[in-house]
């Protein structure tokens, strides 16, 4: 018995605190507008209070706001100078333990001139993967506000599928804007001509491996190694040699080459076998 | 009775005055020459790390800047945060040389109150002067640059005399002297405060208690008066018990964090070798820096000491304290320091405190006799004897003597390379500050203790550190091995070690390596890093590709407590004493001076008299004599063999100018023609990026005046240990054997110019200027890598992974691999490639790679990561390569390698990866094949090497599940393709693999 007293008085003690509202709502609220701005003069609230703190919690920062008593009512000015991240917001006035919280849309008074940012994906195309770029633009101004793309103001993100052509090189997405630049590279290499000649005065054969090109004749890239191997009587005789305009040449004694089984290799392109024979 | 009372005023008088002159000498010796010695010191810039830690984060003691973090609670802090207190106002290296000044002025100080106890104040003023001299503080101050030890014997010095008034008048200002003392000995050293109780506080309370005694006690017999010391110590058990308690109490409190760290970290490792734990017979360089320098002057009174020391029973303590630690200065010379201390303790101390000490011991009782030597007894022998000016001249002559002794080991960095040459750290700095190069880790190579130096000036951090007890690392733990930075004078566990951090970077988040010595490079080149720069200081950095950034480490959280008492209480020590120190100056000074008894006149015995003065005389003589014989000594060549000997070593040093004189003269063989077929014959792996280890001589023939020598050199690289055997031709030249320069016989190309083509790329950065970090703007995309095979391997019980990649792009390519091997759900290990692997690729340019994993390693599946980046430089692999197979002896193969260097710049290290295919095209083993002599641009050159052929032996293990991330992303292998034919012979194939040392990319 003497339990169930106490769990009652514990319970309804529990309830009545439950119950207890500390803060309760600001009264006689007038003139309000539903959406602030901010860097204007000010706004004016009628409340019937001797003391006024006021703030905007917005989508990213809350904003503290000025409250100054003139004759009978409040006027509330921010101090934000600049400008703010626009969204929903809430106007939050407090009196003591009275506190009134609205809701409210926040926007910049003026509209600044924002700074385009243009997206590639990826920026480097290589022909044997892709030939087509993924573009997207949008406008964010200095308070990291979307800004619309076009008058109408519906457009905020402008998005292309951007198809390349076949033809290597570096360019420009942007001018004058180098972060912006994107590259198409060569694909691989097709097959490989080779030719060779003896110089029996310089008792050397010099053989050359070129034009190198992909499906689409671009040149393949300055400084792929093209590698000449020699085998003659189980020796082999590996000489490299670095693109310079899509030829490489190698200059080899002709005793080394003479009679000897030529293969050229780029990557995974293979010339045949040759016998190097003097004619 | 008033003469007596006016020559003690005198005395007393003289005493204080030799005092000041002891601090005049102090301050115009060790005050101007530690700033120069600073530099060469051993630990003086660990110290000033320390410093500048607390300079930084005072009350934080987690220090993030070593060994990927670690507690600065693990080293008592005095000395450090008064160094860092004064760097406030001066820099950090003046702020040590001036705590250190202040320090040694202390311990002249205490050495004068340590000897007063002893004997009279003449004396303790000539041992005031004597340790401003000594060798071993000398030795410990500019050699060593152990500040803590010697703040901490200079306090312990302090303290003794009031621990002896103490026990002989129980007044507690004593007591509290004392402890106040001994506070700041436990904050500046723990060894010094533990092994202070034993070696001298414990001595200095005998000493009290059996003055204690009656008088006529000293006249008893041994048993009488050991039982009247014994009673002795009953009646002071309380005074004991008070002074051992507070004492504890003290120890326990000041650095509690300390023997907190102690307790729940212990010190785990390995030990790691130390010269004063050698045996001296054995290894003399040991004996002469850890015994004969500190101890020499004590040797050479030794006589006289031990006659002091054995004279009185009231010194019993002391001689047993002496010989005790003179015994454990000797280190592993005898078994007994092993045995007294345990194998553990053993292997964690350096036995050359302990010779330290018994020099500190030993100081009054030298002091004693040279009062004696100068103006008493010893000096009345010698006119007596001889005559005043003889005594003149060997006071004369011992003085120059040890003179010249001293500025011998004040210079001794100067004599022997105790360190590299000094770094001008400001381009190191300015390198790490820019482009936020610190948010990376830094390594390191051949600084020496300069590293701590670097440490201390900058907020980067490095895996490697210079306070191996704080090390935690199980890679460092596990080898003894100090610091990575000087692994090559760790031998192979050496190497092994820095091998595995190089080689695991990404691990670390390790990316740059400071190189100041070139006896690494191989190793850096063949473990994938980069030269990127050589610094106005001629330290080159060397960069590793695909290392990620340094990710933030959890501290070893403290409590805020501990902390505060940390960064508090070791300061207050000092300034309590020194407040203390100035109220007993001021009301109490002077009112013991009558508890010691006074100054007994010593006859010395005529031998003592006599022949001790000439000791010093003739060891410091013989010292000198000995230095300056080997500075100046001809070396013998009277047999062909030593001949041979000084001319590898010449070789070695790269004193070509001296191994050309050991040349038979000849004026068509000139320098200059040595030189030049110098540059084209050697060279290489062997000797420029080695260090000879052990040569081995054979005298083969000798007839008349000619002789043929083979010799078999090893060699000490990064990359392992190296062996050549060469025959050399000598013929007789008077008295000497001198070599005949061996035929030449020159390789000339028939162009005057050579010409080598070469595409350069560089990497433009599109940073944009501006006062926030670009961080991503400025990366470049990841170029393109596509992976052709990679297999799990087992041979045996050995699993290693196979495989090779291609660089796909049209610019060189880092292309960074990692075999994550699953032991099981939840443990891993990562497991990185070493040099059979080409690192930096051309366009289009593919190689093969093993990374070993291991025997008996448990596997549950494999993930494999291939990393990119665009690279600059390390994408040249060699020149022209031919080569053919032969069969060699038990089912080898012999691979005969040669290279035409067609580059226009020399291959320091020509080699070639081989790879071999089995039938279905599974690579199943890379090796790297490196020859030992450069190959200079237009000229060839070969070498040989036996490969045992993996295939039929290796199993392909399919039941394990492999993944392949490229750049994070998951791929399919590709299938096997096919190889060029012409290139391939019976399933092997090799390209070249060569280390060019010419920094083509750094111009």
């Amino acid at each position: 018995m003497k339990t169930q007293t106490l769990r009652c008085i514990l319970i309804a003690g529990l309830g009545a605190l439950a119950c207890r509202n500390p803060k309760t709502a600001l009264p006689d609220l007038v003139s309000l507008p539903d959406t602030l701005k901010f860097s204007l003069a000010g706004f004016q609230v009628s409340v019937d209070a001797d003391t006024l703190e006021a703030w905007v919690s917005g989508p990213v920062q809350t904003y503290p706001l000025h409250a100054k008593k003139s004759a009978g009512s409040w006027f509330l000015t921010s101090d934000q100078p600049h400008g703010v991240v626009e969204g929903p917001a809430s106007l939050v006035l407090r009196s003591g333990s009275k506190q009134l919280v609205k809701p409210v849309w926040i926007a910049n008074a003026a509209t600044a001139t924002g700074t385009s940012s243009v997206y590639f994906t990826p920026k480097t195309i290589n022909l044997d993967s892709a030939q087509d770029v993924h573009r997207m633009e949008h406008l964010v101004d200095v308070w990291r506000n979307l800004l619309a793309l076009d008058s109408g103001r519906t457009l905020y993100f402008d998005e292309r599928l951007i198809e390349l052509g076949t033809r290597a090189g570096t360019y420009r997405g942007v001018a004058d804007r180098p972060l912006s630049s994107y590259y198409v590279h060569s694909g691989s290499c097709r097959d490989i001509p080779v030719r060779y000649r003896f110089n029996d005065t310089a008792g050397m054969a010099v053989i050359s491996a070129g034009p190198l090109t992909d499906d689409w004749n671009n040149e393949q890239a300055g400084g792929t190694l093209v590698v000449f191997a020699l085998r003659q009587k189980g020796k082999v005789w590996r000489y490299e040699s670095r693109l310079l305009h899509a030829h490489a040449s190698v200059a080899v004694p002709k005793e080394q080459a003479l009679g000897a089984i030529l293969q050229v290799s780029v990557h995974r392109t293979h010339s045949p076998l040759i016998e190097l024979v003097q004619n | 009775m008033k003469y007596q009372r006016d020559n003690r005023l005198w005395a007393d008088l003289f005493g204080k005055k030799l005092l000041l002159a002891a601090i005049a000498l102090a301050l115009l010796t060790h005050g101007i020459f530690l700033y120069f010695t600073l530099p060469k010191t051993y630990d003086a810039y660990v110290h000033i790390f320390f410093a500048d830690h607390y300079k930084r984060f005072w009350f934080e003691p987690w220090e993030y800047r070593w060994y990927t973090g670690f507690l600065t609670i693990s080293y008592p802090p005095l000395v450090h945060q008064a160094i860092a207190l004064l760097s406030f106002l001066l820099p950090l290296k003046a702020a040590f040389c001036v705590f250190a000044t202040l320090v040694i002025l202390v311990l002249a100080i205490g050495v004068y109150r340590f000897t007063k106890v002893f004997f009279g104040k003449t004396t303790a003023g000539i041992a005031a002067i004597l340790s401003v001299l000594l060798s071993s503080i000398v030795e410990a101050l500019h050699v060593f640059g152990q500040l803590p030890t010697l703040t901490g014997i200079a306090f312990v010095l302090n303290a003794l005399p009031f621990i002896y008034h103490y026990f002989r008048s129980r007044k507690r200002l004593y007591l509290f002297m004392g402890l106040a003392f001994l506070a700041v000995v436990v904050s500046a050293h723990h060894v010094t405060a533990i092994f202070g109780m034993v070696f001298f506080i414990a001595p200095m309370v005998f000493m009290a208690l059996a003055d204690g005694l009656p008088v006529h006690s000293d006249k008893s017999t041994w048993w009488t008066f050991l039982q009247a010391m014994w009673r002795q110590v009953f009646k002071v058990k309380w005074q004991i018990l008070a002074f051992g308690s507070l004492m504890i109490v003290l120890a326990v409190s000041l650095i509690f964090p300390y023997w907190y760290w102690s307790k729940t970290d212990p010190i785990t490792q390995v030990s790691i070798p130390h010269g004063s734990r050698d045996s001296f017979l054995q290894n003399p360089a040991s004996a002469v820096v850890f015994f004969i320098i500190p101890l020499i002057v004590i040797l050479a009174l030794l006589p006289a000491i031990l006659f002091l020391l054995f004279r009185q029973r009231r010194f019993l303590g002391w001689t047993v304290s002496f010989l005790l630690c003179l015994l454990l200065g000797s280190g592993g010379t005898t078994p007994i320091p092993r045995m007294l201390l345990g194998q553990n303790a053993f292997d964690i101390l350096t036995f050359d405190r302990f010779g330290f000490w018994a020099s500190i011991i030993a100081l009054p009782f030298a002091a004693h006799f040279l009062n004696g030597f100068f103006s008493g007894h010893v000096r009345r022998v010698w006119v007596k004897r001889f005559s005043s000016a003889a005594h003149y001249l060997v006071s004369a002559a011992g003085g120059l003597s040890y003179l010249l002794f001293l500025v011998f080991v004040f210079h001794l960095g100067s004599f022997r390379d105790l360190q590299p040459k000094e770094i001008d750290i400001q381009p190191l700095l300015n390198f790490l500050h820019r482009d936020e190069h610190l948010r990376w880790r830094y390594l390191t190579l051949g600084f020496g203790d300069q590293m701590a130096w670097l440490s201390a000036n900058t907020v980067a951090a490095t895996v490697d550190g210079n306070y191996h007890s704080a090390r935690r690392l199980p890679e460092l733990t596990t080898r003894p091995i100090e610091r990575l930075e000087n692994a090559k004078f760790a031998g192979t566990e050496g190497l092994s070690s820095l091998r595995d951090f190089l080689a695991s970077a990404e691990k670390y988040h390790l990316k740059y390596v400071f190189s100041y010595d070139r006896y690494y490079d191989p190793l850096l080149y063949y473990l994938g890093w980069n030269r990127v720069i050589r610094l106005e200081n001629n330290i080159v950095v060397w960069e590793k590709g695909n290392v990620s950034k340094v990710k933030p480490v959890q501290p070893r959280e403290l409590s805020p407590l501990m902390k505060f008492a940390w960064g508090v209480l070791p300061l207050s020590g000092l300034f309590m004493a020194f407040l203390l120190t100035t109220n007993y100056i001021r009301r109490h000074k002077g009112a013991d001076d009558l508890l010691v008894p006074a100054e007994p006149s010593t006859a010395w015995p005529r031998y003592i008299a006599l022949w001790v003065p000439l000791l010093p005389l003739a060891f410091f003589s013989i010292y000198i004599g000995k230095q300056a014989w080997e500075l100046l000594y001809v070396r013998s060549l009277k047999t062909p063999e030593q001949t041979v000997n000084h001319f590898m070593n010449h070789l070695d040093f790269h004193r070509f100018r001296e191994a050309y004189d050991l040349f038979v003269p000849d004026p068509v063989y000139t320098f200059d023609q040595y030189l030049l077929e110098l540059s084209v014959t050697e060279g290489g792996l062997l000797p420029n990026y080695a260090k000879l280890d052990s040569l081995s001589t054979r005298l083969l023939s000798q007839r008349g005046d000619s002789a043929i020598v083979r010799v078999q050199s090893f060699w000490r690289t990064s990359l392992g240990r190296r062996e050549r055997t060469e025959t050399m031709r000598l013929a007789r030249h008077g008295s000497n054997w001198l070599l005949i320069p061996p035929e030449f016989r020159p390789e000339i190309p028939e162009e005057q110019m050579h010409k080598y083509t070469i595409t350069l790329f560089k990497r433009m950065g599109k940073r944009v200027v501006s006062s926030f970090p670009t961080v991503t703007e400025d990366e470049i995309r990841k170029p393109f890598a596509a992976v052709r095979q990679v297999n799990i391997l087992r041979f045996g019980k050995r699993h290693y992974i196979t495989g090779e990649v291609v660089n796909a792009d049209n610019v060189p390519v880092n292309i960074a691999l990692r075999a994550r091997v699953y032991h099981s759900d939840t443990s891993w290990t990562d497991f990185f490639p070493e040099e059979a692997y080409r690192y930096n690729l051309s366009p289009k340019v593919s190689s093969a790679f093993q990374i070993e994993i291991g025997r008996n390693i448990p596997i549950q599946k494999v993930d494999f990561f291939i990393e990119t980046d665009v690279t600059e430089r390390g994408y040249l692999h060699g020149g022209v390569l031919d080569w053919k197979l032969r069969d060699s002896t038990r089912g080898r193969l012999a691979v005969d390698v040669g290279f035409y260097n067609d580059l226009a710049m020399r291959i320091n290290i020509p080699g070639a990866l081989l790879e071999e295919r089995d039938a279905t095209g599974t690579i199943v083993q890379v090796q790297a094949l490196l020859g030992d002599r450069a190959v200079a641009s237009g000229q060839h050159n070969s070498f040989t090497r036996a490969i045992a052929p993996a295939g039929g032996w290796v199993q392909r293990e399919t039941r394990f599940p492999l993944r392949i991330y490229v750049n994070n992303r998951l791929r399919e292998l590709q299938p096997n393709e096919q190889t060029g034919l012409a290139e391939s012979i019976g399933g092997f194939r090799l390209y070249p693999h060569c280390f060019i040392g010419e920094e083509l990319y750094l111009h």
